[in-house]
């Protein structure tokens, strides 16, 4: 799950991609992956750039060397976590979590294949609601403690309890309990057949805590206990971490590096200066060609790598009674007027691609560019477009234009709020159609989102690497992430349909049945989305650029090249 | 000559109108006046001088802005990020809008952001300050109470949470930046106040019956204008410097507006890319807030006697 | 005086209870809460509830501020809501040597250029030397503080590859290191005060040297180095003090944007953060303790200056 917070100038994500990782993977090893690193060419034609689990582009650096061990990986933030305890956050502990705990699976990073972790191998599908997973043997936490099934119940016991009123509840899908057989053995029932179970528990929130631990410590504690590649050295709250090696890992493979020495740097520009001066080893994800070309035109030793990611542009439009957007003609009206190619320039300078209710960088489910350009809203040719849109502004009784709430932010975290609702804000007002503008701060943005105070607003969002997250939530009828109040039945049935299908192909179709049916009704117009760009110091090989936001396992896996 | 009511000048015209009394008339033109004023100024106060012609340029780019802009300073267009040329003089920005009009209407916000403001914070701060120092007592102690509570809060936070609460729109921009200049006119009208009270003006005017009102706009407030006058002047150089921090925060005057402080907030960092985004509004605050301060500056040396060189 | 000071003790009360209204209701007016933005989306209407009974957020407002009023009387500031063990108290005492290292370092370069712009101005008015003062130390005024810090750490990294430290080390880890990372920012902020105190400098020092006294001592012949450094001097910067202790005050809540920009965890920061986020225990306690601070450095200048000054000490 996604926030939007860190999709602030763009920078710090870090997406994986494109590799297999070390562990497990058979045969296929960095050392095969020829270097394709592409330096400093920002000209690039992003029709190459095809989007998740494909193949994508921007290989991650290598030299065609073997890694070696060692070294201190340097990165940095604009904000550190509050707590450690990943059932009950949403956004930044996804920087630091990742490196100190270890999942039961977890996908690789091109969004190809889930991959085993604590677990020896992906799970056993007993029947269609019981799922078992075995765990390696002698499994430690970080403190040497044993690491059993018992905590793996506790765990997702936690998550999945109305009690603890955790955000990821619905990932673990209609729990009816679980169950330890012994120590190495997980069986999880569930009520119902739940299709996204095993994808879910590959995604990134899914970090396996102690329950010695947690249950000492309380909620929302400040030092965490894992079991992933790196353990907490020192921490300075707010000002940086020291990352290093746990000798508990139960791969001793992993990680290359000694030690990670994260930071947090409250401002961009520094952050960007500091990448520039070699002080930090990347800069992940930033859609500003500004960037880009400062950095790689200052430092030659810094490597481009263009990217998809799992984030979505939308312009959502508030289905409830208390907008003019319940009605329907108008969200489809607006659909057709909004011109993405225009709205993909001025916002996203690195270019991109339109998306459909399904971004364009999730490949495997998302519509075809070819299919998604023919179709009304997308097309090239506005002429149609613009014509039924005025047919239907005047059936809905607006043909003299309309004043509309626009929520947004200027918070620089959140640049991309702002760009597309001035870049809307212009397009639409030749059609008599204005964006009134409401800018609060970010605090201030969701509490309007929560209550419903605004007709629409440009807003950023993201999934993982489980499609449900990027289709169920945001759609269903009363569903918190359901931000604009929509509701169809039919889709909802839908929608709850792909969940229970087990068969991948079919839940394939029925997703994509749901994406016409979305854009039937409109609840948001989807935008267009970025190609993102990560700049990595050449000393760092083997990073892998991030497609969602999830950062398990990829700098476990980079090395420093001495 | 027309007849005030005022007592005190009724007294002080009648004493100049005695028979054979007649007032001297300026045999120089007014204009002339005025022009010969502004010269002897210019000698004395060269930084002075300098100051008020980079004021009066702001205030003619703000007011012929719409004459000389060569485009909507918010129109977007397909050219992107485009350095100078010829059509669009100083280049064009991420939206393709022109930079050259958005720094002439830039000029316009600010002085209106600066004028309102301002005028917020010196009407209340200098009606507070006249209640304070002529009335004395429980009133001074109170309304002193309360600007010592806001001046001691951290300025900036206190602008955030004004700005946040109310929404971002240009005028709670204003109606911040006011707030925060009442605490600091009140207090340094205070102090002119005090000393104007204690006149003998002030003394016969009470005397004479005139009530507390007239007293303190009639004959006090006249007398602290100086005061008042330059920290109405360098405090627009200040909140234009205010503005443009709050829009650092994310909290300015809210897009579309061409400010001048979001838009060098925006670009300050990108030297080799889009450095042409960057000079102009840093040349435009620069040069605003240096007339600002020289002007007051030059004011206050002239108008307090205590500055001035003998 | 004793008389003075006593009154003027008392009047800190009611200053700082005005200060924890603002504090509180301010906060409380703004939209948005905690909760919302720290569970994001997904947050569930369950959630969010569970989330404010554990902190008495839908207690009634008045409730809620006299609760807290009882705990400022007890010196507990509170938790901080965003995480577990997170004492208002604890951050503000990690942060707050930072901050006021900062508030040095700028007093410090901020004296180091208008101390001699504001004699230089005052003893030679309206002359080329005056004019160069004046404008050399307006240059911080006109220029905003973020545009100097940006271009202090951007173009150094462009032209040297090199970036001024943004790391922070305490003080008692490694005095030079630490000290290292305070200069410039110390400069940024310095220099945008400059213009402010040189002028303070420049206006008492021209009031004093009009007075008769020095007409005097000059008419004796009394060198005017002497003049202006013995006699002078002393007697303008008493009012000056003045300015600097506020400025002190003043810039311990000013730090904000160059604390961002140079990665300082100072009060700043942690106010700006704590506002966005809603953390309203932290934002008041900081609030309270920086009101507090400016109030009683405001009280110390203005009894040194009572004490100094001759004539208000004997009345």
């Amino acid at each position: 799950m996604k926030e939007n917070y860190w999709t602030k100038m763009e920078t710090r994500r870090l997406r994986r991609r494109g590799f297999l990782a070390g562990a497990g993977a058979a045969g296929a090893g960095l050392t095969t992956l020829a270097l394709v690193g592409c330096g400093g060419d920002d000209e690039d034609d992003d029709s190459d750039i095809t989007g998740t689990g494909d193949g994508v582009q921007g290989q991650p650096t290598t030299s065609g060397e073997t890694a070696q061990k060692g070294g201190v990986i340097r990165f940095a933030h604009t904000a550190d976590a509050d707590h450690f305890d990943p059932a009950l956050e949403t956004t930044w502990l996804m920087n630091l979590g990742p490196h100190v705990y270890s999942k039961l699976i977890r996908w690789n990073g091109a969004i190809t294949e889930m991959l085993p972790d604590l677990a020896e191998s992906l799970p056993e599908q007993v029947d269609d609601t019981t799922y078992t997973f075995k765990l390696r043997p002698g499994l430690k936490f970080s403190d040497g403690s044993p690491l059993t099934a018992a905590d793996v119940k506790f765990t997702f016991e936690r998550v999945g309890a109305e009690k603890t009123a955790s955000p990821h509840r619905y990932k673990v899908g209609p729990l009816q309990g679980i169950d330890t057989p012994d120590d190495n053995t997980v069986t999880f029932k569930l009520t119902k057949a739940f299709a996204p179970f095993v994808s879910f528990m590959a995604t990134g929130w899914m970090m396996v805590l102690s329950q010695k631990w947690v249950e000492a410590k309380g909620d929302k504690y400040q030092e965490p206990l894992g079991s992933g590649p790196f353990m907490v050295g020192q921490r300075q709250k707010t000002v940086s971490t020291k990352f290093v090696r746990n000798p508990n890992h139960w791969n001793a493979e992993r990680p290359y590096a000694d030690e990670m020495d994260f930071r947090v740097i409250p401002d961009s520009s520094t952050v960007v200066s500091a990448v520039i001066a070699n002080e930090l080893d990347f800069l992940a994800s930033t859609t500003d060609k500004s960037v880009v070309q400062q950095i790689l035109g200052a430092n030659r030793d810094i490597v481009d790598m263009e990217h998809a990611a799992h984030h979505w542009n939308m312009f959502i439009m508030n289905c409830s009674d208390s907008s003019a957007f319940k009605d329907k003609r108008l969200r489809q009206a607006m659909n057709l007027l909004i011109d993405r190619e225009l709205y993909q320039k001025i916002v996203h300078s690195t270019g991109g691609k339109p998306s459909g209710p399904v971004t364009w960088g999730f490949s495997k489910y998302a519509i075809p560019q070819d299919e998604l350009t023919a179709m009304p809203g997308y097309r090239k040719d506005k002429t149609e477009d613009i014509k039924a849109a005025k047919e239907l502004l005047s059936a809905a009784g607006f043909a003299s234009g309309l004043k509309l709430n626009t929520a947004t932010t200027t918070a620089a975290a959140h640049a991309t709020y702002n760009a597309g609702a001035l870049a809307l804000k212009d397009q639409l007002s030749q059609y008599g159609i204005e964006l009134e503008l409401g800018v609060t701060d970010m605090a201030g943005i969701q509490a309007k989102r929560a209550s419903g105070a605004y007709d629409c607003m440009v807003y950023v969002n993201g999934g993982s690497q489980e499609i449900d997250e990027h289709i169920y939530g945001p759609n269903y009828t009363g569903q918190p992430r359901n931000v604009n109040r929509f509701s169809n039945p039919d889709i909802d049935k839908l929608l709850d349909k792909q969940r229970v299908t087990l068969d991948e192909e079919e839940r394939k179709t029925v997703i994509r049945e749901i994406q016409g049916k979305l854009l039937e009704d409109v609840p948001t117009a989807w935008l267009a989305d970025p190609v993102y760009h990560s700049l990595v110091n050449k000393r760092l090989q083997g990073y892998q650029p991030w497609l969602v936001f999830d950062r398990s396992a990829e700098l476990a896996d980079a090395w420093i090249k001495a | 000559m027309a007849r005030s009511k005022d007592p005190v000048l009724l007294m002080s015209d009648q004493a100049t109108l005695s028979p054979g009394y007649t007032r001297p008339v300026s045999d120089v033109p007014f204009l002339r006046r005025i022009g010969r004023r502004l010269v002897n100024f210019s000698k004395r106060k060269p930084l002075g001088a300098i100051g008020g012609f980079l004021v009066l340029t702001m205030i003619a780019l703000a007011l012929l802005a719409p004459l000389i802009a060569t485009h909507n300073p918010n129109a977007q267009s397909g050219d992107i990020l485009t350095g100078p040329t010829g059509s669009h003089l100083l280049g064009t920005d991420r939206f393709g809008r022109d930079v050259f009009s958005r720094i002439l209407y830039g000029a316009r916000i600010s002085l209106w952001v600066g004028l309102v403001s301002l005028s917020i914070g010196t009407i209340a701060g200098t009606i507070l300050a006249l209640i304070s120092g002529y009335f004395g007592g429980k009133w001074d102690l109170f309304i002193q109470r309360v600007m010592d509570s806001i001046l001691a809060f951290p300025a900036l936070v206190l602008a955030m949470a004004i700005v946040a609460t109310l929404g971002n729109s240009t005028t709670n921009v204003m109606v911040a930046i006011g707030i925060l200049f009442i605490p600091n006119t009140a207090r340094v009208v205070r102090s002119a106040v005090l000393v104007a009270r204690g006149e003998v003006y002030v003394e016969a005017a009470r005397v004479l019956g005139c009530n507390d009102n007239r007293i303190m706009f009639r004959h006090i407030l006249p007398n602290v204008t100086a005061p008042i006058i330059v920290l109405v002047t360098v405090g627009l150089g200040n909140a234009i410097i205010i503005e443009a921090s709050l829009s650092f925060l994310g909290l300015g005057t809210p897009p579309p507006a061409s400010s001048w402080g979001r838009d060098l907030s925006d670009t300050r960092a990108f030297w080799t890319t889009t450095s042409h985004l960057f000079w102009p509004p840093a040349i435009a605050i620069s040069l605003a807030v240096f007339g600002f301060n020289l002007l007051g500056d030059a004011l206050r040396d002239v108008l307090d006697p205590r500055l001035r060189n003998r | 005086m004793t008389r003075y000071i006593i009154q003027r003790l008392v009047m800190v009360v009611p200053v700082l209870l005005g200060v924890t209204l603002i504090a509180f209701f301010a906060m409380r007016v703004l939209p948005g809460d905690l909760a919302t933005t720290q569970l994001g989306e997904n947050a569930t209407p369950e959630a969010i509830a569970s989330f404010r009974e554990e902190f008495r957020l839908d207690d009634p407002l008045p409730v809620q501020y006299v609760r807290w009023l009882g705990d400022l009387a007890r010196l507990d500031l509170g938790d901080s809501m965003r995480g577990r063990e997170q004492s208002v108290r604890d951050e503000i005492v990690s942060r707050l040597p930072v901050t006021f290292e900062l508030a040095i370092f700028a007093l410090f370069f901020s004296l180091l250029i208008s101390f001699p712009a504001g004699i230089i101005s005052a003893v030679r008015q309206d002359t080329l030397m005056d004019y160069a003062a004046r404008i050399i130390s307006m240059a911080g005024l006109a220029i905003p503080s973020f545009v100097i810090g940006s271009m202090m750490i951007t173009l150094p990294a462009i032209w040297f590859g090199w970036i001024p430290p943004i790391r922070y080390t305490p003080f008692v880890d490694d005095p030079m290191k630490n000290m290292s990372q305070f200069i410039l920012p110390g400069i940024a902020l310095g220099a945008a005060l400059a213009g402010t105190v040189t002028r303070m400098i420049r206006s008492q020092l021209l009031e004093v040297l009009r007075q008769d006294y020095v007409r005097t001592a000059r008419a004796k012949g009394i060198a005017e180095h002497l003049i202006i450094y013995r006699h002078s001097l002393r007697n303008a910067l008493i009012p000056v003090l003045t300015v600097i202790g506020l400025q002190v005050g003043v810039l311990l809540g000013g730090t904000i944007i160059i604390e961002s920009i140079f990665a300082l965890p100072g009060l700043g920061r942690l106010m700006v953060e704590s506002v966005n986020l809603r953390d309203y225990p932290m934002v008041q306690g900081v609030v309270v303790f920086l009101s507090f601070t400016y109030v009683i450095v405001n009280l110390v200048v203005d009894l040194s200056y009572a004490w100094l000054d001759p004539r208000i000490r004997y009345s």
